[in-house]
């Protein structure tokens, strides 16, 4: 047989093969994202239906409280690592049309967990700090990512707050809405309990300080 | 050609006379700028087109051509494993061998060059020939009192291929062995490789197993690795359907009848062992190579000389290209002008394409990861603060699985290098190879973009 056929085929075989791979690892790699996005739509979900039950079948403010706050401190919220690993295994995937949905998806639950903490406090009463952190999708913005490891340090050090994070520049509308609220016109921003704003990096005994002003207990 | 006029030694060679026949050649090189032209808007438009499309399609389209072309090389290989364990053991009356040892100011090594050839096991005829091309450094005093080589002096320098067809005009042996006078010779490399010649067909030249001399920096031994590969492998790979393109100048052996009908080597050629055997190729004479004829060269040991020798080389590459350009794509000659060459030439410029994309990739990450650590250190310092590692099992790049498989079939290669060495894969090599995987292709891409250049600008030739 000529060479040159024995070798195309054998090529044939080995891209088969390793396309094959790359399909395999990057669905795992969507599987995995997929995983942890479930569970905030699912959380998400329960909130809804609990509050659906105790408005409409039981009227037991102090135990729908409870409910609320157990399942808001059981929401999964990682402060813009989902989003960077994302944007990081969209980078890494040949195929990889699927990541623009799953990226919207994502935030518009992150939205609805952080809206929704609101209508939290006002039926029970305000327990912990919430910290909207900007950064930038489109552009490549180093400082962004340096805010993000302080603000990741700082997740670790204090009790009652939570940070989340959107990309000022998304094209989902109404992250867009938010950033006009707080008057974002660059990145990193940080707002702080819906009304302070830091525009630029931030050091971290800064964030503390502030966050301790407002009751984010820490350390 | 007048023997006699050159007076010195003279008396020693009464008997060799010009060959009847034998013509030296200056084939001039036909200037085709505009060819070099097109061939460098080829180039920038395939950059352009890498800075359009996605990097990965672009990865996936080159690593599929690789590990085709790998692919051709491991078929060639396995399928013509006859061809390596062929021997020619049965020879009855021995050609008589001629060496001619071109020298010009060389006192560093010809001396051990001489001493390497003297020590040649042969039971032919063997006569060892200096031509020396008017050195100024007083080797050819010294090398006067030596009585049992012939040494020629040439007035006048005009390099090694000048050299080597004056003395070859000069010798009436069989078989004439042309070796640099910085390369030595193993002791049985006439015995093993002069049987090849017995082929029953034409064969012009038998190309010996070039390694390089024991390294002593970290360049020697990067090029110990390239030599195993190039010299080892590939020559064996494609010498066994009869497209090699080299007969490489540190040692090799020739036709004197080859030389005869195509004539002497191209004097006015910066690689004239390159030019000699693509002549070869164009006329049909059989290119073998010999593996157990081992011979031993010096390489360059500075970065600056070693660059200046790549340059040369893919000069002479360029002007050999242009000079044969009609062999290209032409099937009157086979495989050789459908594949080896076109190959030979698109990896040149594929290094020099992929040498921009990586130059431009590793500069982009480089201020990307440098910005990245200066400013967390610098928050680090002020704050005293920890930085976050995420290790990730996900973090791989798909595209580099695919640029595993190329690796693969490459390290096998490299391994194949090994076993024709005889060598055993130990620590030291590591940093070659790694060398040969990372930096090697952008030296090459660099080195023929130069190359190009050079040749465009019609840059005097020096060597």
């Amino acid at each position: 047989m000529n060479p040159f056929l024995k070798a195309a085929i054998l090529t044939i075989i080995v891209i088969v093969f390793a396309f094959l791979m790359i399909m395999q690892l990057d669905n795992m790699r969507l599987d995995y994202l997929k995983k942890d996005i479930g569970i905030m739509t699912y959380t998400e979900q329960s909130r809804e239906v609990i509050l659906d039950y105790y408005y409409i079948m039981d009227n037991n403010s102090s135990k729908l409280c409870e409910h609320l706050s157990n399942l808001h401190k059981k929401q999964f919220v990682s402060v813009y690592s989902l989003a960077t690993k994302m944007q990081e295994y969209q980078k890494k995937s040949v195929f990889n049309y699927e990541y623009e949905v799953l990226k919207n998806s994502y935030f518009l639950s992150l939205l609805k967990v952080y809206i929704h903490s609101f209508e939290n406090n006002k039926l029970c009463g305000k327990n912990e700090v919430p910290l909207v952190f900007f950064y930038s999708e489109t552009t490549n913005c180093q400082l962004c990512k340096v805010q993000n490891d302080i603000l990741s340090n700082i997740a670790k050090k204090c009790k009652n707050i939570r940070i989340y994070a959107f990309p000022s520049d998304s094209s989902i509308e109404i992250i867009t809405i938010l950033s006009k609220k707080y008057n974002v016109s660059s990145v990193p921003s940080i707002v702080i309990d819906d009304k302070e704003k830091l525009d630029g990096l931030q050091r971290a005994d800064m964030i503390i300080e502030i966050l301790n002003k407002t009751g984010g207990q820490c350390s | 050609m007048q023997t006699k006029r050159y007076d010195i030694e003279t008396a020693r060679l009464e008997k060799a006379t010009a060959l009847p026949g034998f013509e030296r050649t200056t084939l001039d090189i036909p200037k085709k700028k505009g060819l070099l032209i097109i061939g460098l808007l080829l180039l920038a438009s395939a950059i352009l087109i890498a800075f359009v499309i996605s990097y990965k399609i672009l990865f996936i389209i080159y690593t599929i051509y690789t590990i085709f072309i790998f692919m051709v090389y491991l078929v060639l290989w396995l399928d013509n494993s006859q061809y390596y364990g062929k021997s020619y053991k049965k020879i009855e009356k021995w050609p008589s061998v001629s060496i001619i040892i071109p020298s010009y100011n060389t006192i560093h090594t010809i001396f051990k060059c001489l001493e390497s050839c003297k020590n040649l096991d042969y039971p032919g005829k063997l006569e060892i020939i200096v031509v020396d091309d008017g050195s100024t450094d007083g080797s050819y005093e010294k090398l006067k009192d030596d009585r049992s080589i012939i040494l020629l002096r040439k007035q006048k320098n005009e390099g090694k291929a000048a050299a080597l067809n004056f003395g070859i005009a000069r010798t009436n042996c069989d078989i004439i062995g042309c070796v640099d006078s910085d390369s030595y010779p193993h002791k049985n490399t006439l015995i093993n490789a002069i049987p090849y010649f017995e082929d029953g067909k034409k064969v012009g030249a038998v190309v010996l197993f070039i390694k390089t001399t024991s390294p002593t920096n970290l360049i020697q031994a990067t090029q110990e690795i390239e030599y195993w590969l190039a010299c080892g492998f590939l020559f064996k790979t494609i010498a066994s359907i009869e497209c090699l393109y080299l007969t490489p100048g540190p040692m090799s052996l020739y036709n004197k009848k080859m030389f005869e009908e195509l004539g002497g080597f191209d004097e006015k050629n910066l690689t004239e062992d390159m030019e000699i055997a693509l002549r070869m190729q164009r006329h049909k004479w059989r290119i073998h190579t010999c593996h157990s004829a081992v011979v031993e060269t010096e390489v360059p040991a500075t970065l600056t000389s070693f660059c200046k020798q790549r340059l040369r080389w893919a000069r002479g590459g360029i002007m050999n290209i242009m000079k044969y350009l009609d062999m290209f794509f032409n099937p009157k000659y086979g495989t050789f002008g459908l594949f080896i060459l076109p190959i030979t030439l698109g990896s040149g410029f594929f290094a020099a394409f992929f040498m921009f994309w990586m130059l431009f990739n590793l500069f982009k990450t480089t201020i990307e990861g440098a910005t990245l650590w200066f400013s967390n250190f610098y928050i680090m310092f002020i704050t005293t603060m920890d930085i976050n590692i995420n290790i990730d099992l996900f973090f791989i790049d798909s595209t580099l699985l695919i640029g595993a498989i190329s690796f693969l079939i490459w390290a096998y290669f490299v391994y194949i290098g090994f076993e024709i060495a005889n060598e055993k894969p130990s620590l030291k090599h590591v940093l070659p190879i790694f060398n040969m995987v990372y930096l090697y292709p952008i030296f090459v891409g660099l080195i023929f973009l130069f190359a190009y250049i050079y040749e465009l600008s019609e840059k005097e030739y020096t060597w």
